[in-house]
């Protein structure tokens, strides 16, 4: 872009405007440096506390920038990599949340049997709460959401885990069945980027932080529209991973015993006339 | 006490140098210039791939509407443009200015400018499909369009350095402290996702056991290329997953060390590599490898893109780059 165009060659000090055009050439970069800067230089064989003293100097000034806006410059720049770090800092610590127990202490109920920590009521025993960096995260929330930095970073993480598919059939007034298909579908989602968006939608859908949101309708919805159809029946499945042991034995990673239906959402398309949409059982989760 | 406070000094003052070196001194923009041409074909790539469906993942009624996300997303901070419109039309509108500002970027035309647009609209589309749609790769496309903006990243291997040689100007691009603060950021970002994802490794059991890549491979949604053969071969399942481990968690510190740094980035480009080529997310793990290309030195760079830029520059223009 021509703004970042050097008027001149950089060798020429006249054609050093602006700062980044300043440092081009050592020359001007010296020539530019502030007064001060220019009165810290050491002059000529200093003694080696002067050159200790001054070598940072030297080093700045080979910017062409002043102090001023290098103390502003430094203090954004570490501003942003901690907002950067505090977000997947934050993230990651949330679902290692355990409720708040003196050390050693195991729960039971009234017959004595032990509690699950999952099960115990948070108002009675809250989680204990990274205080540090959930403070991080919230007091900075606004700075990460509004850059996208508010990610963590967690692929493959805790552990590589099995994949879910939704399986679709599409009935028109007469009940008819005009579709079917699956969401992913290797054959039908191509380019293989386009296929990994289908696979993350399904995936996301199954979130434990998207239950009972109707999610699955909106899915389904959007499923009838493309297919103008009348009614859908939705399955999701649970594509099970095999042991390098059963892989040797010779079964097959997409064999059908390793397909799990998980549930079943059936969703018909709402008519303006009628109640509201018939919804069968929720599925999916 | 006067030699103790003269040596407290001398650290705090040695400090401040190295930190001026780091941040303020003045590089070739070639590194964030390379980043950008990478980095911007592939915002493009991702965007346009969106096209296929546009209503189904972006459009205000399709598989995550408009209201759902709303119900999610209650923090104003948590922005897109995609929520200024409720119709299809508003929503192509936006999506062929997209198309066009990645472009743009992609071949250096306006450089700073796209890159601004183009960062703008990524998050946008980003935070549109959060949740929704979204994995890594939003992430690295947006950290990547994110560093653009502040250096001058249209400086080389771009549509505006070759119109200024054919306006005659065949002045070499200027050393830059703001390309140089770019690169940083996007280092040190990449230093934070790599500790982040090691970490978040440690608290499974496959990672630390030696299984996970095995897990990973078996996976056939995600399977590209048949690894089964895998199966019959434990020890190197335990070390490629330990490896990938030990490196996403040393990352951070060995890639500034000149001796390790070629270590540390070629097994950048295995590691994404092998993602690309085996799990099916070729554009994940490029953009990953983009985003590392960050921590090469920009004479090396131009030892290896220079060559080619010329030629273009040559055939374009009849002119090279210098």
């Amino acid at each position: 872009m021509s703004k970042d165009r050097p008027p001149v060659p950089p060798q020429s000090a006249s054609g050093m405007a602006g700062g980044e055009r300043r440092a081009a050439a050592p020359s001007a970069a010296t020539g530019a440096a502030s007064s001060a800067e220019r009165k810290a230089a050491p002059v000529s064989s200093p003694p080696a506390e002067t050159k200790a003293k001054a070598k940072p100097r030297a080093a700045a000034a080979g910017s062409g920038w002043g102090l001023l806006p290098r103390i502003a410059v430094s203090l954004l720049a570490a501003f942003h990599v901690l907002a950067a770090f505090t977000a997947p800092w934050y993230i990651q610590l949330r679902p290692i949340l355990r409720p708040a127990l003196p050390p050693g202490t195991v729960p039971r109920d009234a017959q004595g049997r032990e509690i699950p920590l999952e099960q115990l009521d948070p108002q009675q025993f809250p989680p204990i709460q990274p205080v540090l960096p959930r403070a991080l995260a919230y007091g900075l929330r606004h700075y990460t959401n509004l850059l996208y930095i508010n990610n963590g970073y967690d692929f493959f993480s805790p552990d590589p885990s099995v994949s879910h598919i939704i399986r679709y059939e599409v009935f028109d007034q007469s009940a008819q069945k005009i579709a079917e298909g699956k969401l992913p579908d290797r054959r039908d989602h191509w380019p293989r980027l386009f296929y990994h968006r289908h696979m993350m939608l399904v995936e996301q859908s199954r979130d434990p932080a998207m239950e009972g949101r109707g999610w699955e309708n909106a899915i389904a919805r959007e499923l009838l529209e493309k297919h103008e159809g009348d009614a859908i029946r939705l399955t999701m499945v649970r594509h099970h991973l095999l042991a390098p042991q059963q892989v040797m034995a010779g079964e097959r990673l997409d064999a059908p015993a390793t397909y799990e239906d998980l549930g079943v959402l059936e969703y018909r398309r709402p008519r303006a006339a009628a109640a509201p949409s018939e919804e069968l059982p929720r599925g999916g989760s | 006490m006067k030699g103790a406070w003269s040596n407290i000094s001398g650290y705090f003052s040695e400090l401040w140098a190295a930190w001026n070196r780091f941040w303020f001194t003045p590089v070739d923009p070639a590194t964030l210039s390379l980043v950008r041409l990478l980095g911007g074909g592939m915002l493009l790539y991702t965007h346009l791939v969106w096209s296929l469906d546009l209503s189904g993942f972006i459009g205000p009624d399709g598989y995550t509407p408009l209201a759902f996300m709303d119900q999610l997303q209650r923090e104003w901070s948590v922005w897109s443009v995609f929520a200024w419109t409720g119709s299809m039309w508003g929503v192509w509108t936006i999506h062929i200015v997209a198309l066009v500002a990645f472009a743009m970027l992609f071949m250096g035309l306006f450089s700073r400018t796209s890159a601004v647009v183009a960062y703008l609209l990524a998050v946008s589309y980003a935070h549109r499909v959060t949740p929704g749609a979204y994995f890594g790769l939003d992430k690295a496309n947006c950290m990547i369009a994110l560093y653009l903006v502040l250096g001058p990243c249209g400086a080389r291997y771009s549509l505006d350095r070759l119109w200024r040689l054919r306006r005659g100007d065949q002045a070499p691009a200027p050393p830059s402290v703001s390309a140089n603060i770019a690169v940083r950021l996007l280092q040190l970002h990449l230093c934070v996702v790599y500790l982040f994802s090691g970490l978040a490794k440690l608290e499974g059991v496959t990672w630390k056991l030696g299984t996970a890549m095995w897990w990973a491979a078996a996976n056939y949604e995600y399977q590209s290329l048949d690894l089964t053969w895998l199966a019959g071969w434990p020890m190197l399942v335990a070390l490629i997953t330990h490896l990938t481990l030990f490196w996403e968690l040393f990352y951070c510190c060995l890639v500034w060390n000149r001796f390790t740094r070629p270590i540390v980035l070629w097994t950048a480009v295995v590691v994404h590599g092998g993602i690309a080529l085996f799990m099916g997310m070729i554009t994940f793990g490029l953009a990953m490898i983009i985003a590392n290309l960050s921590f090469l030195r920009p004479e090396t760079v131009r030892r290896w893109v220079d060559p080619v830029a010329n030629r273009v520059a040559l055939a374009l223009v009849g002119r090279r780059v210098g």
